[in-house]
Parts: structure tokens; sequence; C-alpha cells
């Protein structure tokens, strides 16, 4: 009976989870799909290839976002890893988590609106790195509270023994603390890389329509009522994800549990 | 050579450590008996540079180590938890203390399997830590402290998490690699029989003041080690 039930229960899951991704590529693939039509009468490939014709944004869109979630993503990780040790560490823990937490106050967008003013003046709106800047702001506090709570009296004591036997404190990071927590900082990469690529917000107010990233090209789709390149941009959106879950597949499944 | 000289230290309003005085010689082992908390740990620590002392004076071989960072006052600290480096194979563990002082590979190599000869682990040498019973990571840990040469090495329980006859396999054990490798030691323990066999000297810690015994007689008929209520505990019982 319990068999039955998790056979079903997995079923049910895994329909939930496949099917929206189908109905995605359908869509995309569709030609004169009108109501009451199950499935598109004709099913073509010319809104792909669209994606490599010149002159269209999708591409480049990919392109960008896969480079400033991927940069978010590591600087983040690794300057989260480093903050979090110097929290646990000091004297004003409460004082610092206090700050750490309070950019989650305000919603991406108010943020964005909060320091719009200052991208500006900087010349940093608009710009690549601005957008980037602008997510970390986000993101790199979401990395700092993520490690904040890996820290252990066993970190401890590897680092005292490291220190004894005469490593120094860089030493300590790239022979110890570094590759004892390989396994949390890809968790970590990974979780930051989601958060900055459907991150639509604040890069939306930082990048001033200069910088399309995937997520804004998708609700300009929508917003536009372009469904059928909603569903294109949205499948492209999903392969970056979808590898990273396979490649962590490994660490998010096993090596944590 | 170890010295320490009226060692200070507080938290908030509490004493930890008292005008704590020592002296170990080339080659000693002084064994500190005490009960959990009286603090022993915190002295190890101060002695290693690990925590920082408030007053007092810290001497190896006759210089001041007081400003001395712990990577470079080559005092070696046992915590009790026997940590191997999670990530590293046994050789690996053991070339630690080489490799962060940029010895040449060859080098590492040669000592290392000398060093995996001496303490019959050579079998083990490309296994992970997990794979390991508690003594075999025991005696990696002290590998991992031997090869680098220590001035002192500073031991916390070591022993204190292994089961009776890993323990007492473990005592033996050092015993015969602190005669070999002629290694200045403070060992701390909380276990009285431990305290008497393992030391050259015998201290023993209370509410952070430190006494050390000329003999293990004097350390005996001092009433406030215990050492004697025991002795009377085992002949009444045989009696």
């Amino acid at each position: 009976m319990f068999k039955i039930f998790k056979i079903i229960l997995l079923t049910f899951l895994g329909t939930m989870c496949i099917v929206p991704i189908i109905y995605l590529l359908i869509f995309s693939l569709a030609e004169n799909w009108f109501y009451p039509q199950i499935l598109p009468s004709n099913l073509t490939w010319k809104h792909w290839k669209y994606i490599t014709q010149s002159g269209n944004n999708l591409l480049s869109g990919f392109i960008l976002s896969l480079f400033i979630s991927t940069s978010v993503g590591l600087v983040s990780t690794f300057a989260g890893f480093i903050t979090s040790r110097f929290i646990i560490k000091s004297k004003n823990k409460q004082t610092w988590l206090f700050l750490t937490y309070l950019p989650f106050v305000f919603s991406p967008v108010i943020l964005g609106i909060s320091v719009f003013v200052i991208f500006l003046k900087l010349n940093l709106a608009g710009t690549f790195i601005g957008v980037s800047l602008a997510q970390l702001l986000i993101i790199y506090p979401f990395a700092t509270l993520f490690f904040v709570g890996f820290w252990n009296n066993k970190h401890k004591q590897l680092e005292e023994i490291a220190k004894t036997m005469g490593a120094n404190s860089f030493q300590v990071y790239q022979y110890v603390l570094i590759p004892a927590s390989t396994g949390m900082l890809m968790v970590c990469f990974f979780q930051s890389f989601l958060l900055s690529w459907f991150e639509y917000g604040l890069s939306s107010r930082i990048g001033i329509g200069k910088v399309k990233t995937l997520t804004i090209i998708v609700f300009q789709y929508i917003n536009e009522s372009n469904s059928i390149y909603a569903a294109l941009a949205c499948c492209l959106i999903i392969i970056p994800p979808t590898v990273l879950l396979i490649l962590n597949k490994r660490i998010l499944f096993r090596k944590i549990a | 050579m170890l010295k320490a000289d009226f060692i200070y230290k507080s938290y908030h309003q509490d004493k930890v450590l008292d005008n704590i005085s020592l002296e170990i010689a080339k080659g000693e082992t002084l064994c500190i008996l005490g009960k959990s908390g009286c603090g022993k740990t915190t002295l190890l620590k101060i002695l290693s540079g690990l925590e920082t002392l408030e007053k007092g004076n810290i001497f190896v071989n006759n210089k001041s180590v007081n400003l001395i960072p712990p990577h470079l006052r080559n005092i070696v600290y046992l915590s009790q938890e026997t940590l191997l480096f999670p990530h590293l194979s046994v050789f690996e563990n053991i070339a630690f203390g080489l490799k962060v002082r940029k010895v040449n590979n060859l080098e590492i190599v040669n000592s290392v399997n000398e060093m995996l000869m001496k303490l019959d682990l050579s079998e083990h040498s490309s296994k992970m830590p997990h794979q390991l019973s508690g003594g075999q990571q025991q005696r990696v840990s002290f590998g991992r402290a031997l090869i680098i040469n220590p001035s002192v090495l500073l031991l916390d329980e070591p022993f204190g998490k292994l089961d009776s006859d890993t323990r007492k396999q473990m005592q033996e054990f050092y015993r015969i690699i602190s005669q070999k490798f002629s290694i200045t030691s403070l060992f701390v323990t909380h276990d009285l029989k431990e305290a008497m066999t393992m030391g050259d000297k015998i201290g023993f810690m209370k509410n952070g003041h430190l006494k050390i015994y000329p003999s293990v007689k004097d350390f005996m008929e001092d009433s406030e080690t215990g050492a004697s209520k025991e002795r009377d505990f085992w002949t009444n019982l045989i009696d």
C-alpha cells in the first residue's frame, strides 16, 4: 500500500516538474495554436532559428546573464565565506548579523530605487558592473548568512591545529578551510547563481533598459503579449540552472544528507 | 626547553590562570592532572599562542615567544578530538606541516614515508581519515605533529575519547615515541593513572593554580590530588 502511494506521489511530483517544461517547449515550437486545440496544429523550428539571427537580443541576453550570474555567484560565495568567518569571530557578532540581514528588509525593487541615485552619480547605472554590484547588494549578504550557520567548533579546531603546524592565515584558508568546505561552497555558488539568474527588480532598475538580462527579456515579451517568444526565452532561462542542478546533484542530494 | 613565568588570564571577572609558572627540560614530559574547567586547555592554548595572555612570559629555548604568532612558534597543540584534515589522505595529513613550510616534494615524500614506517602506518598511507580506527587516527595525528620536529608538543587529553584497550595501547605507543623522538611535551589529562604513568614530572591544577611535585611520592601524599584516596580505595577493595 505504502509502495503504491509512494509511486503515485513520485509520479505526481515528477509530472508537476516536467509538464511545465514540456508545455514551454511545445509553445516555443508552436505555429497556429488556437483555443480549443489541445496541441498546436504545426510545430516549427523557425522561432528557435530566431536566436541565431542578427538583431535579436535573446542570445546576447543569455550570454550577458551567464556572465553576470557567474561573476556574482563567484564573488558572493567567496566574499560570503570569508565575511561569515569574520562575523563568527567578531566580538560584535550580533551587530554584524543585524547589518547583514538589513538588505532583506527591503524588496529588491525598493532597494534598487534607494540606491539608484548613487549608481547614477557613479556612472554605474546601465552598465554590466552596475547591475552586478546591485545584485551583490542582496546576494552577498545571502551568501554570508548561508555560511554563518556553517561554521562550528570543528572548523575552529582544524584552524587551530593548522596554525600550530605552521600554516599562516592565508594557508589556513588555502589548504584547510576551503578544501574542507568544497561541497558547501558549490551549493552556495549554485544558489547565488540562481538568485542572480532570476533577479529582476534590481537589474531592471539599475540596468535602465540598457542591460538586458534574459529575465528582463522574458518580462518584456510577456508585457508585449508575445507568448511564443516568451516561451522560447523561458526555455533558454532554464538551461543553466538545469545544467548546474545535474552537476551539483551528488552534493545537493548525497553529501549534505 | 619550555619555560613559563607567572602566566595570568581572566575572562571578565573570573581568574582562569593565576600566576602559573612551569619549566620543562628538553626531552621531558610534564603531566598535568586537573578536573574539567580548571584551566588546563586555556594554559595549553596560551602556550601555543592560540589565546592571548594578560600577564607573564613564555620562553622556548630561552627565547621569549610572547609576541610570536602561533604558526611561527613551533609549538604543536593537539586537541582532545583526533582532528585529522578530513579532505586529506593519511600521507597528505602527515605531509601538511612540511607542505606549508614549502619543503621540496622529494624531501616531503622521503620524510613522510619514513614517518609512516616508524608509526607502522605504511599500508594505510592512501586511506582517508574516516577509513581509520580511533587508534590509527591518533597515530597519524602524532606523525603529523612529529614530522616538523616541534620544540614542544602540547597534548590536551589526547586519549580521552578512546576505549580503554586502545587508550592503553596508545599510552604505551606514546611512551615509546617520546623516547625515540626525544619529545619535549606537556601532557594534560583528568585521568589519575594516566597522569602518574605518562610524565617525567607531575603537576596538579585546581582553580587556575598549578602545583608541580618534585616526585610521584609527593604527589601521592598531597591529599588535594585525590591520589591517596584512590590508592586507599583499591587497597580496601582487595583487603
